[in-house]
């Protein structure tokens, strides 16, 4: 014990704890709200999308209005391109929109309907409206880019499968949103998104609830939303299966051309 | 009218039975029943229609895709011929029970695509009236709740980006039904200046049916078109060009002496579709919730009517939420007319000024109030319908129509064709 190497070699060793220790204490115990949140989005980004959708919507009285859709996305974020296609009920089935989203700009929208046999360039909504009857504004249904908010950690609470960080966001000054902030539930460990609540000037004003979560092609997906509009009373549940990623679906489908053509999905 | 056509109609059926064995595709429908009511004196009093449609499609391979679609109609007041089925023409004055919708085959390749069959060929970007709209002819029975009918064509279109290339050619062009004569759509003069040199100074009309000179299916009575069409970012136009007949008859007084007498004059009243060749653009502008929608065509129809006209529509629309909001004005400028019977609003009404407000979410409540008001002689023409679906696969819908407008002018002669309408629709899909 009292060998000069041995002596160097315990001092060496003491030295080295003594700097780990020292570069542990500079990592910060939890990730930022902006790390958690690029970190989910990182997680959730592909190149193209498709599910089958169905949706309930329930009002404040309880009164329930069923639809279907079916939904391609190809790109992410603020270049995107999406194709939805009403399934059901039988009066809207064949109806379908395609939305082109560019950075910077507006979107641009064309609707076909069947029973006219045209189609239609539309005016973009106001962001804020609800989607085709449904609780979910166009806003809520599009992918966010997260250069466009500012993040906070608020904090963490238990959620399903585990605890959740607690992550503000708020959008920067040059961003339209109708939403003033926003807190999502991310789970640690997946980063999955929980839950979802929106703000308008500084009031809850709707909820988003994320569950039946199942990795598909390695993304861990909700495969069941539940949107709260809490002003209204009123819940819309959508439900998603066939869920896939990555289709290698062509931009040549993303065209009014496709939209008459609609019958099967491609796979 | 003979009866016939029922052997045509079991003969597609049989037909198209053995694709959905073999292929994916999808059955859809609906059932309607309609009912009219009008305060004012006139024939009929109240209209009750029942109409279903029944269609299939398939795409049997990844470049083949089929449709069919027939319509059945049933109606309690006469414009159903009750002695036909089918009527492969559908150039008669009455509307057989069974027509045939959409019953074509569609080749589709990255770069091109061609349909064969019978189909609707709808053109145009304005929303009111189209005046490019010149391939699909309409069963105008009704005028202010106007059918397609579906040609017979062969469509071709040509993609290359953003712009599209199609050609079409009907062999047989089809006929825009008038209303019958002497109904509450198409009012006909009761006495006229008498022609006899002796008697009364006014004689009594009595119409009848007369002959309908329509063209013949032969390849120099062909029609064609081709339309140029380019979709960019904030704007989407087409220019076209129609050669071939104009589907609005050209209605003529053709007085019979034969079985007239100095009381009574006997007139039939004889159809004739002039040729037609028709010049047009359309456009449509988007910026933020603002769309500016413009059509024109300069016309030029052929015997008897020889006048050459231009007949254009421009709106503009405003989106808020679910709602939108259409003014517009729409105007035919050229030649007088040779003698014409307008039965349309188009023929009759313009100039006009448009203003439509509609709220429309699928599947959910909707409403909608039209305004039109003619400059010419001063008329109105107002709707308004609100509808309601009733469970998953029903809507019913309820509305008002009334028109006002001096005699004599074409308004004032639908003045007495004010109306309520219920409307009940049950719709599948499998």
């Amino acid at each position: 014990m009292s060998d000069p190497r041995f002596l160097r070699l315990a001092g060496g060793a003491a030295v080295l704890a003594a700097i780990a220790s020292a570069a542990l204490a500079v990592v910060p115990a939890s990730p930022t709200g902006e790390e958690i949140a690029r970190e989910a989005d990182r997680r959730r980004t592909t190149k193209s999308q498709f599910y089958d959708g169905s949706l309930k919507v329930i009002d404040a009285k309880g009164k329930t209005r069923d639809k279907g859709w079916r939904f391609w996305r190809l790109g992410y974020g603020g270049e995107s391109k999406t194709v939805l296609q009403f399934t059901s009920p039988a009066e809207v089935a064949g109806v379908s929109l395609l939305t082109v989203t560019k950075a910077g700009r507006e979107d641009e929208q064309w609707m076909w309907t069947p029973a006219i046999q045209r189609d239609r360039r539309i005016a973009a909504q106001e962001k804020s409206t609800k989607f085709l009857g449904t609780d979910f504004t166009y806003e809520d249904l599009e992918e966010r880019v997260v250069d466009d908010y500012a993040y906070g950690l608020e904090g963490e609470e238990p959620c399903e499968g585990g605890s959740c960080w607690i992550v503000s966001s708020t959008p920067h000054a040059g961003k339209k949103s109708q939403y003033s902030r926003s807190l999502s539930a991310i789970r640690r460990g997946d980063y999955a998104l929980m839950k979802l609540e929106l703000f308008v000037s500084g009031k809850p004003r709707r909820r988003l609830v994320l569950s039946d979560h199942r990795a598909v092609q390695g993304v861990v997906t909700p495969h069941r939303l539940v949107m709260f509009d809490l002003e209204k009373e009123s819940r819309t549940e959508l439900t998603l299966t066939g869920l896939r990623y990555d289709l290698g679906v062509e931009d040549s489908f993303f065209t009014v051309r496709s939209l008459q053509e609609l019958h099967a999905p491609p796979r | 009218m003979p009866r016939r056509g029922k052997g045509a109609a079991i003969l597609l059926a049989l037909a198209l039975f053995p694709f959905p064995a073999r292929a994916e595709g999808t059955f859809s429908g609906w059932v309607e029943a309609k009912g009219l009511a009008y305060p004012h004196e006139g024939d009929p009093e109240r209209d009750g229609w029942m109409t279903s449609r029944l269609a299939w499609e398939s795409r049997v391979t990844p470049h083949l895709l089929l449709r069919a679609s027939g319509d059945f109609d049933l109606d309690t007041h006469g414009e159903v011929d009750r002695r036909s089925f089918y009527d492969p023409s559908d150039r008669a004055l009455e509307r057989a029970p069974a027509r045939i919708e959409d019953l074509s085959a569609t080749w589709t390749m990255p770069a091109w695509d061609v349909a064969i069959g019978k189909m609707i060929l709808p053109w145009g970007r304005a929303d009111v009236w189209n005046p490019t709209d010149n391939l699909t002819p309409f069963d105008t029975l009704d005028p202010l709740d106007r059918a397609r009918l579906s040609s017979w064509a062969i469509r071709g279109r040509l993609y290359r980006g953003a712009t599209t290339v199609e050609g079409d050619f009907l062999p047989a062009p089809g006929v825009t039904r008038l209303p019958t004569a002497n109904g509450r759509w198409l009012p006909l003069p009761a006495s006229a200046p008498s022609p006899f040199p002796t008697g009364p100074s006014m004689v009594a009309l009595e119409w009848q049916e007369g002959r309908a000179t329509y063209p013949g299916v032969r390849l120099d009575n062909a029609a064609w078109a081709v339309k140029v069409d380019r979709r960019g970012s904030t704007c989407e136009g087409s220019i076209s060009h129609y050669q071939g007949w104009d589907d609005e008859s050209v209605l003529l007084a053709r007085p019979l002496l034969g079985p007239s007498t100095p009381a009574t004059l006997v007139v039939a009243l004889d159809r004739v579709q002039p040729r037609l060749s028709s010049t047009g653009a359309d456009l449509a502008f988007v910026r933020g919730r603002l769309a500016i929608r413009g059509e024109m065509a300069v016309d030029s129809r052929g015997a008897p009517a020889n006048r050459g006209f231009t007949f254009f529509v421009l709106e503009a629309e405003w989106t808020e939420g679910n709602w939108r909001m259409i003014g517009g004005w729409a105007d035919i400028r050229g030649a007088a007319a040779v003698i014409t019977t307008a039965s349309s609003l188009e023929q009759g009404a313009l100039p006009a000024i448009i203003l439509h407000v509609e709220r429309s979410v699928p599947t959910g409540a909707g409403a909608s109030i039209q305004v039109i008001r003619s400059l010419q002689g001063d008329g109105t023409l107002g709707r308004g319908e609100v509808s309601l679906p009733v469970g998953p696969s029903l809507r019913v819908s309820a509305g008002v129509e009334m028109i006002d407008g001096p005699r004599g002018t074409f308004l004032g002669a639908w003045r007495r064709n004010d109306r309520a309408l219920v409307r009940a629709r049950w719709s599948f899909r499998r």
